[in-house]
């Protein structure tokens, strides 16, 4: 089941707007830098399926969108068009469905802070919580 | 919107984000337009003070309660007709002075800052101000000089909203200081 | 090595014939074989005449043999012809052209069907160019080889066309003629092997060669043909001759029909037998005849395209000729087609079996499709495979039947190709705009030639309906899934899937298209395979996908891939690679197509790419154009680094531009792209951006004769509406001048966006429009400071409309030209640039003064005149000393100053500076025009005037003598200090300037104090003996706190203390009316007294100081001035004395003649008889006059009429008189009695009638000491009453006496 996982959340203008990894509890993450570039590449280049496929559904999940070497990449759009990109070396669709609606409620009551511009970096230590806590609830754990 | 089905309420009332919303972009304006906390709970506060002395009439008018006695009297009308009628919940009212002279409103939840996120470097902002001046402006029409300020807030880490009320003079035939 | 995996193999090409076109031997350089194949591969569909076949034709350079021997699998996989084209200049290394010719046929002898060799550096004859003599030696002496060639490629039947070639040699030019016996002689075969290559180039244009053979082989009706090319010929010929102008190939093609016609055969025959002998044996009857062709260069073969055609007609031939023939023979082959990999399987099968022979029948089938879709009969090809899937479907020939599917969707595609054109099937996608174009255009293309086939089609009477593209896909889904089952034909599926994604990309069907391409990523293949190529041609379908993302990622693992340890690294490749994947991340290499207003693409990727193609320019050898990326890195991606990161990314800018040094120019790369200049906009940050206004003193202003005030508002109006305004909006244009040759500034606000300090080692303005000097700065801002301001100065060189477009900047090795317009954080709102007026040089002065300078000057800075107050000097003189300063002017400009005016000016008007301070104008002009470097003088006058009068609330009214006034002069001890300020302004201008109408001015404030004196306290004149001469007395106090010497009348001196007062007289000569000019002071008697800040001059006092000279000197201060006495002011009686009067008056009291010395005393009761003598001494006669003696009594307040009782009058005391002539002496005398002792006096006047009252009311304000006004007036009006018959002669003698 486990593996790794990286989730993004991709502006409007391709730019990231969250970022956080997870590793499986047993393999404390030994990832190096370049390897999170790599993840990063891929997530980069897999938004031009998840523009075409978002088109071809209804639904915000667009389930495996994308796979490079031995990441798998899931999506998931919202109504606002803001893309959640999860790269991952396992299959775990469920999970990662859950994982995508939690997070998109997370996103929607975090976009209502006054404060927070949209499009720009998600910095909250409460949004960072959250993102761990449903990491772990449906994918690492 | 997906969570839109849940959301839908009593048409009669005004969608609770919306005004949190408004609100709330109210305060990030005036943290643009202002360069410091304080003066920005100044304007909340002014602003606040020419809400309450209208709404004190409105207040009067629907909920018929007499004429206070006494300052308890007064705490408890806030808290239970007051807060109940223009925001839905009733704050507890605690810490009296032994003078009796001052009190605290204690609130659990604050419609006002739901969704907010005070970002770094704003310790001094009191993001909820308004309500303080609200509170100031209505007692100051019924003749009571009171300092209303917030002394905890959850917005800034403490487990409770505290708002606290200080009865400093009655005021004879006093004028409406108008707006500014 | 040569690519195995075709990854640019359309579905199309399934129908066309691989043609392999070989560059060979040294002698023919690359590009003109580059250029050579150009024009071949040009001839990429061929119709064949007589029947409307379309062949389609696909040419390679180099073809493995490996790929080729998949030929049985898919047709279109073998080299069906091979070309080979190469250079020789002579016979010898023709031959080593001929044999690497044969070589390469035997390479490829498996498939090859027919074959060219293509020989540049020959006339089309063969024979070598012909330069002179040089040549003969060389030609002779390679016979032996030549021989060699005949041996082998010759059989005995061409020898029969040497006499033949002899024949055309000899009727061709001389020096041929020359040479060819003795070679003829020599060595026969050498002609005939010149011979019997030149032969096919003269018919080239002819298939013929081939023709006979193809009858052969088919039964195939050529006539048609035939005809066809006939004509071809004929005109093939002429257009040699044209092409060939030279005398020989003239001769050659005249000859050149009945060579033609007895050679073709023999040598398409002898090819054929060595066919036999050569060629592998399992294709026995077809061998391609070759032909060698001869050519002088690239430019002298015309007929090329021609041949080329012909070839490929040949080709068809052969194919057709086996496609009909396979279709007929009914009964399998006992051994089946196979992929190479399948050759040992079939080692011992035993052929018997009945699966086997299906295989055999199946792969048959399957193979007659490919030839068919060779052939151009998509049609019958589609029915081929259909049947051969059949077959194969039954014994699980998984490969195969992956063949056949693809076989028919190919198929299909080549027919609804035209249609496919038509079908604009849009769903919305975001990146159809990009993509439209390439795939339409590739359409085009196809349907040109497959437009035929659907001709063909139509005619095709087994047509039946094509696969629709869902179809096509699946089949191809299909297919790919069988493939992927065998392991070794791994290529064989890559290559479906491109094919496969391409057709859906003319269909415009991304996401399946992608489908096939993510496939392609994880078909793994041999080592040797490409990897570049790979990731580069699914980046560029991806591209054509529009998938900008994607083609981005492949194109940068492609890069990566190039430069991998494990593969010879070749940085320009991956340099272009990553160059082609920016767009891809949101970046390019202008940075203003970069948004910054938002966030704008991915900054670690983009940063990370950007990284890493600096760092592969710069490992390509390229500093400049890796110094121009290392700062596009950092102009982009400085505000999303963290420290860390910056300094990294600082430090490797530094690092590069080490190599070299950054410009501000575009590069341009060898691809064409430019590499626009990226100027560090951000180091530093400027916030605001201003020019200044030259200071005060320097500030150029239009001559006030110029018309129009100083150069700035000029104008009727004060304000006009604008003013206000364009000071604060329109900085783009300034409101003042610049001079041209001065130092002018430009202030900006710098802020250093980094943690580190920021050195900037060159900065400085930029400009155009004007010449002008740029005087750099080099400013170092801290770390985190705030804003800075730095001023950059320049020197305009000539006047006229200078523009400042923005700013250069030299930072961490980096030139910068940052204009103002791409200022993104310029406040207030960013400006194009900015225009300054600069007028023409000025000259400039340097402005000082002998005084020394002036602690403080109040009126600087106050009210705009004096605000260029370039000197300061202040001087210190007691009232009525008087100084002299100079003032130097140098001219410090390369001008002369030709004008120099200098004007005083004051705070207050009414200050008396004129008086204080004065030069001579003269002078100044006279040192004029002042030539650069010199200096010039002139001297000011300072005087420290002063009133002398002591001080009081209120100056005026002094009445002489009394005491109040003595007791407020010694009150007012130490005395005030006068300070007087002033400003000297010289308004300057010359050379060029002054042509303008322009000018300078600078000023010098002067401090003036005057210190007390001595104070005039009081003051009166008394009468002495003579009428003519009064006595003058003053009492002065000494008020300069030192000991000083008074010096007045002659040689008389008198010693002062400090605060001690002393009088001096001095006689005075009385004044005449005349010497007093009454009417210029007039004017200032009509100001209200409270309006006068300072005491007027009286005119008499004035007059008076004619005759009054007074000096002082303080030995202590070494000083020494003269004591003024024109504020002084007289009282009527005093002005009597004063005045010379023309009456002589004599009083008599009992007979006693009255003196001023003389003293009466009479006893109370006693008769005082008064005798008036009066003598009209004037030039006028009064009439209607009356004198009167009115006696009055003296008393400490002064005298008071007395009461009529205290006196008797005997007789009367006035007399009216009709008239009194000039020169009358009129006498009159009365007499009284006074009857109370004290001291009394007698007033005699005689006055016009009318004058009475005023007389009266006048001596009673003289009484009460006040008004000064009548004080004043009344003497005035005395005087000028004068002319008219109204006066009043007052007696102006005291009388007085005692009664006791």
């Amino acid at each position: 089941m486990s593996g790794n996982y990286y989730f993004v959340i991709v502006g409007h203008h391709d730019n990231p707007v969250y970022e956080m990894e997870y590793s499986p509890p047993n393999k404390a993450n030994e990832k190096r830098d370049d390897h999170r570039h790599l993840n990063q590449f891929i997530a980069h280049a897999a938004l031009d399926l998840v523009d075409e496929q978002m088109w071809s559904t209804n639904n915000m999940y667009l389930k495996t969108v994308d796979k490079f070497n031995e990441w798998f990449v899931s999506a998931f759009v919202t109504a606002g068009r803001m893309r959640f990109l999860m790269l991952h070396e396992a299959k775990n669709e469920d999970g990662i469905k859950n994982f995508f609606t939690e997070m998109y409620e997370t996103y929607v009551k975090y976009a209502m802070n006054p404060f927070y511009e949209i499009n720009s970096p998600i910095k909250s230590s409460s949004f960072d919580k959250k993102a761990q806590f449903f990491g772990r609830k449906y994918l690492t754990g | 919107m997906s969570r839109q089905g849940n959301r839908a309420g009593d048409p009669r009332k005004v969608n609770g984000e919306l005004f949190t919303l408004t609100y709330g972009a109210l305060v990030a304006q005036l943290i643009k337009d202002y360069e410091n906390d304080e003066q920005v709970n100044k304007q909340l506060d002014k602003m606040g003070y020419n809400m309450g002395v209208r709404l004190i009439e409105d207040f009067l008018a629907r909920a018929n309660t007499g004429r206070c006695n006494d300052f308890r009297e007064t705490a408890d009308v806030i808290a239970k007709v007051a807060f109940k009628m223009y925001l839905g919940l009733t704050p507890v009212v605690s810490n009296w002075s032994t003078t009796g002279d001052e009190f605290s409103l204690l609130l659990e939840s604050n419609p006002l800052t739901e969704f907010v996120e005070l970002p770094p470097g704003h310790a001094n902002l009191n993001y909820s101000n308004l309500l303080c001046g609200a509170l100031r402006g209505a007692l100051e029409m019924v003749q009571m000089d009171v300092d209303v300020r917030f002394v905890q807030d959850i917005l800034k880490g403490d487990n409770i909203t505290e708002i606290r009320l200080k009865f400093i003079k009655r005021l004879e035939d006093a004028v409406p200081v108008g707006e500014d | 090595m040569a690519q195995i995996v075709d990854y640019n193999q359309t579905a199309e090409d399934h129908r066309s014939l691989l043609i392999l076109v070989k560059h060979s031997g040294p002698q023919l350089h690359a590009e003109c074989f580059n250029r050579i194949y150009e024009r071949i591969s040009r001839v990429n569909c061929v119709r064949v005449q007589g029947q409307n076949r379309d062949i389609c034709v696909r040419f390679c350079r180099s073809y493995s043999s490996e790929a080729n021997s998949w030929g049985d699998f898919q047709g279109h996989r073998k080299v069906l012809g091979l070309i080979t084209v190469g250079k020789c200049s002579d016979r010898s290394n023709f031959t080593e052209l001929f044999t690497s010719y044969q070589s390469h046929k035997e390479e490829y002898a498996s498939t090859v069907i027919n074959s060219r060799l293509v020989a540049f550096g020959m006339n089309t004859d063969g024979s070598p160019l012909l330069k002179d003599e040089p040549a003969v030696p060389s030609y002779s002496n390679m016979n032996a080889g030549d021989a060699g060639v005949n041996a082998q490629c010759e059989s005995d039947q061409t020898k029969s066309n040497k006499t033949i070639s002899h024949v055309e040699t000899d009727e061709t030019n001389g020096d041929c003629k020359l040479q060819q016996p003795q070679s003829g002689v020599r060595l026969s075969p050498v002609p005939s092997n010149l011979a019997l290559s030149s032969l096919p180039s003269s018919h080239s244009s002819s298939p013929s060669p081939v023709s006979p053979s193809q009858q052969a082989v088919s039964g195939f009706p050529t006539q048609n043909d035939k005809h066809s090319v006939n004509p071809k010929h004929t005109s093939q010929q002429d257009n040699n001759n044209k092409s060939k102008p030279a005398a020989n190939g003239v001769a050659l093609s005249r000859t050149s029909p009945k060579t033609m016609r007895t050679s073709s055969p023999n040598i398409s025959r002898s090819q054929l037998d060595k066919g036999f002998r050569q060629q592998s044996s399992n294709l026995p009857k077809e061998s391609g005849g070759s032909e060698v062709v001869f050519y002088p260069n690239l430019d002298a073969c015309p007929d090329i395209e021609e041949r080329i055609r012909d070839f490929v007609t040949s080709l068809y031939f052969v194919l057709e000729g086996k496609r009909l023939d396979r279709s007929f023979e009914r009964n399998e082959k006992s051994v089946p087609l196979c992929a190479p990999f399948e050759k040992k399987d079939f080692v011992g099968v035993d052929t018997e079996a009945k699966s086997f022979k299906k295989k055999c029948q199946g792969r048959l089938r399957k193979h007659l499709g490919d030839l068919c879709l060779q052939a151009a009969a998509p049609g019958d090809a589609v029915l081929h495979y259909n049947t051969a899937l059949d077959i194969l479907r039954q014994v699980n020939d998984f490969l195969w039947m992956a063949g056949c599917l693809e076989g028919l969707s190919c198929a299909s595609v080549i027919l609804s190709a035209p249609k496919v054109s038509h079908s604009a099937g849009l769903k919305r996608n975001l990146s159809f705009q990009a993509v439209r174009g390439s795939p339409v255009t590739d359409l085009r293309i196809r349907s040109g030639s497959s437009y035929t086939n659907g001709l063909d089609v139509v005619s095709d009477p087994l047509t039946q309906p094509i696969l629709n593209v869902e179809d096509v896909i699946e089949k191809y889904k299909e297919a790919i899934q069988y493939y992927s089952k065998v392991k070794a034909a791994a290529m064989i599926e890559l290559e479906a899937s491109l094919k496969a994604c391409r057709i859906l990309i003319s269909h415009q069907k991304c996401l399946q298209a992608s489908d096939f391409l993510q496939n392609v990523v994880y078909i793994s293949l041999s080592p040797q395979d490409d990897k570049i190529l790979r990731n580069v041609t699914l980046a560029s379908l991806y591209e054509q996908l529009g998938f900008k993302r994607k083609a981005a990622f492949f194109r940068r693992v492609g890069g990566m891939h190039c430069v991998s340890p494990d593969s010879p690294v070749i940085w320009p490749q991956c340099y272009d690679l990553l160059l082609q994947c920016l767009s891809g991340y949101g970046l390019s290499v202008d940075p203003k197509d970069v948004r910054r207003d938002r966030p704008s693409g991915w900054p670690v990727l983009q940063y990370r790419v950007l990284h890493e193609l600096m760092y592969s320019a710069d490992r390509m050898g390229n500093p400049h154009v890796a110094v121009r990326h290392q700062s596009l890195l950092v102009d982009l991606m400085l505000p999303h680094l963290n420290t860390g990161n910056q300094r990294e990314a600082l430090n490797a800018l530094s690092k590069v531009t080490a190599k070299c040094m950054g410009t501000a120019q575009p590069i341009a790369l060898d691809t064409g792209l430019i590499l626009p200049p990226v100027p560090l906009l951000s180091l530093p940050t400027v916030r605001s951006f201003r020019l200044l206004a030259p200071s005060p003193h320097l500030e150029p202003t239009k001559l006030p004769n110029q018309g129009g005030t100083g150069g700035s508002s000029s104008g009727v109006f004060l304000y006009k509406p604008s003013s206000m305004s364009s000071k604060r909006t329109d900085l783009s244009r300034p409101d003042f001048k610049w001079t041209c040759g001065d130092v002018c500034e430009a202030s900006l606000q710098l802020l250093n966006p980094l943690a580190d300090e920021l050195k900037i080692l060159y900065m400085g303005l930029m400009t155009s429009d004007l010449e002008a000097e740029i005087l750099p700065a080099n400013p170092v801002i801290p770390a985190d400071s705030g804003p800075m301001t730095v001023k950059l100065m320049v020197k305009p060189k000539a006047a006229g409309t200078l523009k400042i477009l923005g700013y250069t900047t030299v930072v961490f090795g980096v030139k910068s030209n940052c204009r103002l317009r791409e200022l993104r954080d310029l406040r207030p709102s960013p400006l194009s640039e900015v225009e300054v007026e600069v007028i023409p040089a000025l000259p400039t002065l340097n402005l000082s003064c002998s005084l020394p300078k002036a602690t403080t000057f109040s009126t600087v800075g106050s009210a705009g005149v004096n605000n260029d107050i370039v000197v300061s000097g202040s001087a210190v003189l007691f009232a009525g000393q008087s100084t002299e300063c100079i003032v130097t002017v140098q001219n410090t400009s390369d001008q002369s100053v030709e004008m120099l005016s200098v004007k005083l000016n004051s705070k207050s008007e009414q200050d008396p500076v004129h008086e204080a301070i004065s030069w001579s104008q003269e002078n100044i002009q006279a040192q004029l025009p002042l030539e650069p470097g010199n200096q010039l003088c002139f001297s000011l006058q300072l005087n420290g005037n002063s009133d002398f009068l002591v001080p009081t609330a209120d100056t005026p009214a002094r009445t002489p003598m009394s005491q109040s006034s003595r007791s407020r002069a010694d009150s007012e001890d130490g005395g005030k200090e006068k300070s007087l300020e002033a400003v000297l302004t010289l308004q300057y201008s010359g050379g060029d300037g002054l042509q303008a109408g322009y000018c300078r001015q600078c000023s010098l404030a002067l401090n003036l104090d005057t210190l007390p004196s001595v104070y005039v306290s009081n003051w009166t004149v008394q009468h002495t003996y003579s009428p003519s001469h009064c006595r003058f007395c003053l009492d002065l106090t000494n008020h300069c706190g030192h000991q000083m010497d008074i010096h007045y009348g002659q040689d008389k001196t008198m010693s002062l203390g400090p605060l001690q007062t002393r009088r001096i007289c001095v006689e005075v000569p009385r004044l005449e009316p005349s010497q007093v000019d009454i009417a210029s002071h007039r004017p200032q008697n009509r100001v209200p007294l409270h309006y006068r800040s300072r005491p007027t001059p009286d005119p008499y006092s004035q007059a008076l100081a004619n005759f009054v000279d007074i000096t002082w000197s303080i030995p202590s201060a070494r000083a020494q001035g003269r004591v003024g006495i024109n504020f002084m002011t007289w009282t009527p009686e005093q002005l009597l004395v004063l005045m010379a009067t023309k009456v002589h008056w004599e009083v008599q009291l009992n007979q006693t003649c009255f003196l001023p010395s003389s003293r009466f005393c009479f006893r109370s009761g006693e008769l005082v008889e008064v005798t008036v003598t009066l003598e009209n001494a004037s030039d006028e006669c009064p009439s209607q006059c009356v004198l009167c003696v009115k006696p009055g009594q003296v008393c400490m307040q002064g005298d008071l009429a007395v009461t009529a009782s205290s006196f008797a009058a005997i007789g009367s005391s006035t007399l009216h008189i009709d008239q009194i002539p000039t020169g009358t002496i009129l006498r009159h005398s009365c007499a009284f009695i006074f009857f109370n002792p004290g001291f009394y006096n007698l007033s005699i006047f005689c006055t016009c009638v009318e004058l009475q009252q005023n007389r009266e009311n006048l001596q009673h304000e003289g009484d009460n000491g006040s008004s000064a006004e009548t004080n004043s007036d009344s003497p005035a009006r005395n005087s000028d009453k004068g002319q008219s018959e109204k006066l009043s002669w007052v007696c102006g003698m005291p009388i007085r006496f005692e009664i006791t």
